[in-house]
């Protein structure tokens, strides 16, 4: 019998090349620009040329140049390092919202899929009051309530977040526990809480890891919408979000401060959804078998 | 005589539908000994595997539940628990350690995200005290005792590493690892081809007498069933419908089903121009709808009406250790 056929119908395949996937070239492009993004947001302190909040006045407004490579803004700060310092807003919401919705959605939509019932009953209708809010209203509602400021904006993302994870992990769920071998651990005397966490958790995440790239796109969106808003991070940190509102009241005079944040957040997105695309390209069963 | 392991007491397993309950296994009994097969055989449907679930406590509730009868186990510490009232605490800490299943799909029942070797630790470790690197030793002796090549290597490979015939051996090493004394296998040789299905079934024989196992093995395979039984049952529609040793059910048929099952499997020297392989006409009734009298009569070549069609049959005893539900076993000469 050979073991070619065996990958065939396995929940986590893994191909003898590695993430096959990851090397068709607008994966690559997503894997390069992600991880620029991370490399700049790790080293910010080494490549920013000033400080973010050092205002000059004297070169206030002015224009891309040797001197200020993006522009400096209204108080002469300089638009290069805000931007760069911007990543680490990105990436710490990033960490924040999408770490909440993925741990609190998962741990949801698994308690749901694995003991069904009431439980499910009461974590799925839930799930759908808050699937029904459009998310950039359902984050104003909960930074309101909250308080502005970043933790806050970065929370309230994160519970917009959370049911569609909580609903992606109950579909794995519920299929992946009536696998044979969840059926085998249970035969064996494994408890349900074995079950649940050994056996159904690890091979329910494939999509998972999925969802967590391509909302790490929308969760910088979201989080910079929040800013621009004035919800979010607040002046004078360097938040993208922040920077485009900035720069809106000078766009016609300055283009530099809106547009560099613009495109860094145009970047990290685009990085994300290509790195998503590609992780799930990797997984999908109907590719390559 | 060995000494009983488990004993099955008139069991009744109703599961939920649209119109009210419906029996899917109606007042089985058997026995199992230390060093015993019993073969459960049927088509699918005919509650076997069920039969095999409530045993191990696992059948789905709700919408099913162990109805009525008793599962009489004679445990490890001397005595006897009846598992089908026992709670699910106690049944978990039976499960594996006194009492183990292989599955069908090799592939299917090993989880693809672990080693074999981390998958037969963690049953070692679930029902013994034992340390890690003392239960993947274990490990690896359990895979060589499966004749498992170069098991130092095999222990950390992946399910899909391995052949079907390999994984169903790290399935056993599995199920076996903590030494159960009573062991269910159902169809554990389905998915596998011949040769590696002849090594498998020796494999479970020699096992089974090392450990003093009793063995319920369930199949469809009558061919497989005369290989390995010391007893078959034979179920249809969630009844017995023929028990007894071996040989007498193949060279002493006394119920119509038996001989049509038996008729259905090919043999060596079959004459070729005889005409197609016998076949038992219809399929086995939904339980839901079974039909008055024998639930076999539809299908029956021997059906009269009246005698089959108004009354179930008893479980008559034909002689000892032999009993059959057919209305009509005393006339009907079948062998």
């Amino acid at each position: 019998m050979s073991t070619g056929t065996a990958l065939v119908g396995a929940p986590l395949r893994r191909p003898a090349g590695g993430l096959r996937a990851l090397r068709r070239t607008s994966a690559k492009v997503g894997l390069a620009l992600t991880l620029l993004f991370l490399l700049i947001m790790l080293v910010a302190p080494l490549v920013a040329p000033y400080d973010p909040y050092d205002q000059d006045l004297s070169s206030a407004l002015s224009p891309p140049s040797a001197v200020h490579w993006l522009g400096a803004d209204q108080y002469g700060r300089d638009m290069l390092s805000r931007v760069i310092y911007g990543t680490r807003t990105a990436f710490l919401a990033v960490l924040v919202a999408d770490g909440l919705a993925l741990v609190v959605g998962c741990a949801m939509g698994l308690v749901a899929g694995f003991f069904g019932g009431w439980a499910e009953a009461v974590i799925m209708r839930l799930v759908d009051m808050l699937l029904a809010f459009p998310y950039l209203l359902l984050a104003l509602i909960i930074v309101a309530a909250l308080g502005p400021g970043l933790t806050n904006s970065m929370i309230a993302i994160g519970i917009v977040y959370t049911p569609q994870y909580a609903r992606l992990i109950r579909g794995q769920v519920l299929a992946v526990r009536q696998a044979d071998y969840v059926r085998a651990a249970r035969a064996l005397g494994a408890s349900r809480l074995r079950q649940m966490l050994r056996h159904v958790l690890p091979n329910s995440f494939p999509p998972i890891l999925v969802m967590a790239t391509l909302q790490a796109g929308s969760v910088v969106v979201e989080t910079a919408g929040l800013s621009f808003l004035g919800l979010g991070a607040q002046p004078p940190s360097p938040d993208w979000g922040a920077l485009l509102a900035d720069g809106q009241s000078y766009f016609l005079t300055a283009w530099w401060i809106a547009t560099f944040p613009g495109l860094a957040i145009f970047l990290l997105v685009l990085g994300f959804n290509l790195l998503g695309d590609a992780l799930r390209d990797h997984f999908d069963p109907r590719r390559g078998a | 005589m060995s000494q009983p392991l488990l004993e099955v007491r008139d069991l009744r397993v109703e599961f939920a539908g649209d119109a009210g309950p419906v029996e899917a296994v109606s007042g089985v009994s058997f026995e199992v000994r230390r060093g015993e097969t019993l073969v459960i055989v049927g088509e699918s449907g005919s509650g076997k595997s069920v039969t095999s679930l409530a045993v191990m406590g696992l059948i789905p509730t709700p919408p099913g539940r162990i109805a009525g009868g008793e599962i009489l186990f004679h445990a490890r510490d001397g005595k006897v628990r009846d598992l089908a009232k026992e709670g699910p605490r106690a049944l978990q800490r039976l499960r594996g350690a006194e009492i183990a299943m292989i599955f069908q799909e090799p592939m299917s029942a090993l989880n693809p995200v672990y080693t074999v070797g981390e998958q037969i630790v963690e049953t070692l470790r679930l029902h013994e005290p034992l340390g890690r690197r003392a239960a993947r030793a274990r490990a690896i002796d359990m895979l060589e005792a499966l004749g498992v090549p170069d098991p130092g290597r095999r222990v950390d490979a992946y399910p899909h590493e391995l052949s079907g015939g390999l994984r169903q051996r790290a399935m056993i090493a599995m199920a076996l690892s903590c030494r159960p004394s009573l062991l269910i296998a159902d169809e554990p040789t389905t998915a596998l081809d011949v040769t590696v299905q002849a090594q498998i079934l020796a494999l479970i024989r020699k096992l089974q007498g090392e450990l003093s196992m009793g063995v319920i093995f369930i199949t469809h395979n009558l061919g497989v069933a005369a290989e390995i039984a010391d007893r078959i049952l034979v179920m249809y529609a969630g009844q017995t419908v023929e028990a007894a040793a071996t040989r007498d059910i193949f060279e002493r048929t006394r119920m119509p089903y038996t001989k049509g099952l038996l008729g259905s499997i090919p043999r060596l020297g079959m004459d070729r121009d005889a005409g197609p392989l016998p076949i038992i006409p219809g399929s086995v009734p939904r339980l839901g709808n079974l039909p008055r009298g024998c639930a076999f009569h539809p299908r029956c070549a021997h059906m009269r009406p009246q005698v089959c069609t108004d009354r179930r049959p008893d479980l008559d005893k034909v002689e000892a250790g032999h009993v059959v539900r057919c209305a009509r076993w005393r006339e009907l000469e079948l062998t």
